[in-house]
């Protein structure tokens, strides 16, 4: 008994959405259905992939709030570039893009010692400024049939998308808790200052989080704009926050150091079950929004109740 | 001498950049040293200039408001709908007040579950959804068309005297009180000390909780009393009139030279910080810049003028 509640204040997050699944499972027949199975996690793949970055920038205890201008900015660069360069070459070219926002960040977060969330918040208004420039405002249609199947298609019966954001997990996961590289990064979270005191180069692990946070952004920026065929400058308007918001539900805490890439999968999980589940319901959307809020407010809420009550 | 004159530049840095900015827009705009251009200026800061200087109470106290747009957005519904079946008074009453309900609930929350300062983001985060949906399914989705009272519509178009708009005058006088109860009270001081720290403020016999509760009242309040101006300038209501006003509020603040983590700050600063972003998009827009460049722009003053906060805060310490 002592164990299953040892298992249950420990894994809440689990618990949640396993009891969420299984009552979803007995409200609608169609909710456990492969079909719908699928559907879940294609809805929650674009987030889930920039989940993976943002989870390295929330452990070294960063924000980036510049990820939905990334996303925006790479997707556009994919499509824009393919009719000069070709496709893979112009998704191989959104990528460094993406990657380039990142080291800006990283820089300025790193280098001036600025706080994250400010310059991010600044970063965001200057690419996505760039993205309306390159764009002219319009959405802009891919011309290559090939890039929209990337989106769409699938093997075996599970999409590419769902393929790409396991593998990605995976890696996080094995980043995060087999290599030197991740266990330095949670000792950046825990503590900027011993970590620097113990040797190591604070500024390339800074550096390095908002790196590896722009790219995935870049990789989800390009599937997003190969789901919907098409490429925006508002596609990752509310990217940002929903992707903090999945990650922290998921137990990573904001003030770092702390947290997985299992925790904020959940996270992220929990939120496309929710939506989808309210869908299935037929809940109008205005009544998901607010329910989404009340549900971010009752799990932070609780969470700083407890750590308040430990303390 | 040599260390005066850095302490200086520091103290005045948000101030300097703001003569930079009028400077610049001066020599290159010929119409922006207008008396009629300056009033311009003065009144578009009039909105954003509530919501900051709202949230800067917010933001002293170590602790930040992203709900502050849908709050904005459901008090000027309700301030415009309750005005076709009251007077506008009360109206305006009811907005103010709802205003403050909004507030108090986002300080109830963070205040019993002792919320640190990234909860309290993401606690307002949630509050800023649930608005939104309020607001939504209040019109189900629909604007609503302006007052038909003079006295509402002058809140925002009206001008007293030539040179004098109502709502630059409503602003200050609230920016005034604030600042009066920000820098002169012992309340004040008390939410200084709870940002800077909120632990020794709490074993001193500060009542945070209380503190911060009214200091979460007073940006609802203040995003109520923006609402009103903004609905009562653009003649009608719109359910998403408010959004991405909680980024502009707090990019305005950090030009001012308010911390995002606590304890340092004041009113004037917000108003230094509103006017300065304010003369900024006045002067591109002068200038003809596209609103694409305008937030590229936005985002390198940001960026340059905290690295060069943090730079300078380095050579005086």
């Amino acid at each position: 008994m002592t164990k299953v509640k040892k298992i249950v204040t420990e894994q809440k997050t689990l618990v949640f959405l396993l009891l969420l699944v299984i009552l979803m499972g007995i409200i609608s027949p169609f909710f456990l259905t492969g079909d719908n199975i699928v559907n879940v996690l294609v809805q929650s793949s674009i987030y889930g992939i920039m989940a993976c970055g943002m989870t390295f920038a929330i452990i070294g205890g960063d924000f980036d709030l510049s990820v939905g201008s990334t996303m925006a900015l790479s997707g556009l660069v994919a499509i824009l570039c393919e009719p000069y360069v070709g496709q893979v070459p112009a998704m191989l070219l959104a990528l460094l893009t993406a990657a380039a926002v990142g080291l800006v960040n990283g820089f300025l977060v790193a280098k001036c010692r600025i706080s994250s969330f400010i310059v991010t918040i600044g970063t965001s208004y200057i690419f996505k400024g760039i993205a309306l420039k390159i764009s002219n405002g319009d959405p802009i249609a891919s011309s290559n049939p090939w890039f929209g199947r990337m989106g769409n298609d699938k093997i075996l019966g599970i999409p590419y998308l769902v393929i790409i954001m396991v593998l990605l997990v995976l890696i996080t996961h094995y980043v995060l808790t087999a290599t030197r590289f991740g266990r330095n990064i949670y000792t950046i979270g825990g503590n900027m200052e011993v970590a620097h005191n113990s040797g190591i180069r604070t500024g390339f692990y800074k550096t390095s989080i908002f790196v590896l946070s722009a790219f995935t952004a870049g990789i989800a920026g390009i599937l997003n704009a190969s789901k919907l065929n098409t490429a925006s400058a508002v596609q990752g308007d509310n990217a940002a926050l929903s992707v903090i918001t999945g990650v922290v539900i998921g137990g990573t805490s904001l003030i770092g150091g702390v947290g997985s890439i299992g925790k904020s999968m959940i996270g992220i999980l929990i939120f496309s079950v929710i939506t989808n589940a309210l869908d299935l319901m037929g809940v109008f959307s205005y009544y998901q929004t607010g329910i989404r809020g009340l549900m971010l407010i009752v799990i932070i809420g609780m969470e700083a109740y407890a750590r308040y009550r430990e303390s | 001498m040599k260390t005066n004159a850095k302490k200086i530049i520091y103290r005045y840095s948000s101030l300097i950049l703001l003569f930079l900015f009028i400077l610049i827009a001066s020599i290159f705009a010929e119409n922006f040293f207008t008396a009629r251009n300056l009033t311009n200026v003065v009144r578009q800061s009039c909105v954003l200039g509530l919501l900051t200087v709202g949230m800067s109470f917010v933001l002293i106290c170590g602790h930040m408001d992203l709900s502050i747009g849908s709050i904005m957005t459901f008090t000027g519904l309700i301030a415009i709908s309750f005005g076709t079946r009251m007077p506008a008074g009360a109206a305006i009453a009811c907005a103010l007040l709802a205003g403050i309900l909004c507030g108090a609930v986002n300080g109830l929350i963070i205040t019993l579950t002792h919320a640190n300062s990234g909860e309290s983001l993401m606690i307002t985060f949630g509050t800023q959804l649930l608005f939104s949906a309020v607001s939504l399914l209040y019109t189900g989705g629909f604007s609503l068309s302006g007052s038909e009272s003079d006295f509402y519509n002058a809140l925002g178009t009206g001008s007293i005297g030539k040179w004098l708009p109502v709502p630059v005058l409503i602003y200050i006088i609230f920016a005034v009180l604030l600042w009066v109860l920000e820098s002169k009270t012992s309340f004040g001081r008390q939410m200084h000390m709870i940002g800077f720290n909120p632990v020794c403020s709490h074993l001193s016999g500060v009542r945070t909780g209380l503190v911060k509760m009214v200091c979460y009242c007073i940006s609802g309040f203040c995003a109520a009393a923006g609402a009103i101006i903004l609905t009562s300038r653009t003649l009608g209501a719109t359910p998403t009139a408010g959004v991405g006003y909680e980024m502009d509020a707090i990019v305005a603040a950090v030009l001012g030279g308010i911390s995002l983590s606590g304890g340092l700050g004041s009113i004037a600063k917000a108003f230094v910080g509103v006017i300065t972003l304010s003369v900024l998009s006045n002067a591109m827009n002068l200038f003809g810049f596209q609103s694409f460049d305008q937030s590229i722009v936005k985002g390198c003053v940001l960026i340059a003028a905290i690295a060069f906060d943090v730079w300078n805060r380095k050579q005086t310490v």
